[in-house]
């Protein structure tokens, strides 16, 4: 339908031979017609065409048929040379309808499979191995600085943020004349206990 | 009565030689024009409607009955031809791709005894001459459309199915076809 309301605003310049050649049915044929009524372009166009072809079949019938005898004998030498050929080899499949490279294939990615997964625990081992230290470390720093503040600031011991009332006590550490007196008091002195509370 | 090309092809499947020799030469002339005008090329034009035959003695088995033979075979034949002249293309002649074994297989095949003499030769040439002038600026597809359409009296709707494209754009390439043999005739 598409093709006929083209028609009627157009040339159907690809219609045109089919029409001669009487292809066309229906609509679209009464459509050409129609056309071809009222337009001397196509009416020419159509005519050329029919002159052109006509030449053409003209050069082709031109061309001599090859020897019918030496044409076969030819065909039959080519025909036996690929049955001996394709009976003394016979055709690779596929690669995916092979079993053997299906194996091998399954076998490679297994292997690769296994390589990954090997690559991931040792890269989560070391990870899992160096927690420790660094929060060794952490506390190392944090001790030597000698404040407990700082300590939990760098987050050595997460445990200790989690527990409020302890981290509210921290505030205590800003009490400067204590930690300016730090070497003057004793762990043991009876009355450490006061200055820090 | 004469069987069917669909009979010998049916029998061609079960590897009926002389089903395959009377297919050969029922087709055998008009395969080699249509290849002939398509390729451009004598030789290749019958390296080309040979290969079509033994593909399709190969393939035999494959040919749905639903369908004519003519049509699957000039499937065949074309499909050939096209893939020919894609291989063939002038930046591929300057370097050429078969090395001298290939050659040498192709000398066993094709004795130089069977090669027409000199006169029918230059008869020969110069009707490809004529016919070369005339469809020089066409595609190959576009070739084929037009030589289907003339040559075997193929319509639209199966020129579509030989070069597998929808019946509009077989259409488009007689069309364009046409067009440039009317500027070859005038340029002559």
């Amino acid at each position: 339908m598409r093709r006929l309301v083209k028609m009627i605003t157009r040339h159907p310049e690809t219609a045109l031979v089919p029409y001669m050649r009487g292809e066309l049915e229906g609509a679209e044929r009464a459509c050409v017609a129609r056309h071809l009524e009222g337009c001397a372009s196509c009416r020419k166009a159509a005519g050329d065409a029919a002159a052109a072809l006509g030449e053409l079949v003209r050069r082709v019938e031109e061309i001599p048929p090859p020897d019918a005898a030496i044409y076969h004998a030819q065909l039959r030498r080519k025909l036996d040379a690929r049955c001996r050929a394709g009976a003394g080899a016979v055709a690779e499949p596929r690669w995916w309808r092979r079993p053997r490279l299906i194996g091998l294939s399954i076998g490679a990615l297994g292997a690769a499979a296994a390589a990954l997964l090997l690559i991931f625990t040792m890269h989560q081992g070391t990870r899992v191995a160096l927690a420790p230290l660094d929060q060794l470390a952490a506390q190392d720093a944090a001790m030597q600085v000698g404040t407990m503040q700082e300590a939990a600031m760098t987050g050595a011991d997460v445990g200790l943020l989690r527990d409020y009332p302890m981290v509210e006590h921290l505030d205590l550490l800003e009490n400067y004349d204590v930690i300016a007196h730090l070497d003057e008091v004793s762990p043991s002195a009876p009355g450490s206990d006061e200055n820090r509370s | 009565m004469e069987p069917s090309d669909e009979e010998l092809c049916r029998r061609v499947a079960e590897r009926d030689t002389e089903a395959f020799d009377l297919l050969v030469e029922r087709h055998q002339a008009r395969a080699y024009r249509l290849a002939c005008s398509i390729v451009g090329n004598e030789a290749d034009a019958r390296d080309v409607s040979q290969e079509a035959f033994i593909r399709l003695y190969e393939s035999a088995g494959r040919f749905d009955a639903r369908s004519r033979f003519t049509t699957w075979f000039h499937r065949i034949l074309v499909n050939l031809c096209i893939d020919h002249q894609r291989r063939n293309r002038w930046w591929r002649k300057l370097v050429p791709l078969a090395g001298p074994g290939v050659a040498a297989d192709e000398a066993a095949i094709d004795p130089a005894s069977d090669e027409p003499g000199p006169e029918s030769e230059a008869i020969r040439s110069q009707s490809m001459g004529a016919l070369r002038v005339l469809l020089d600026k066409l595609s190959p597809k576009q070739r084929a459309a037009v030589l289907l359409q003339v040559q075997e009296g193929l319509s639209s709707r199966e020129i579509a199915a030989v070069l597998e494209c929808s019946e509009n754009t077989a259409r488009v390439h007689v069309h364009r076809g046409i067009a440039e043999l009317k500027k070859a005739l005038k340029r002559e």
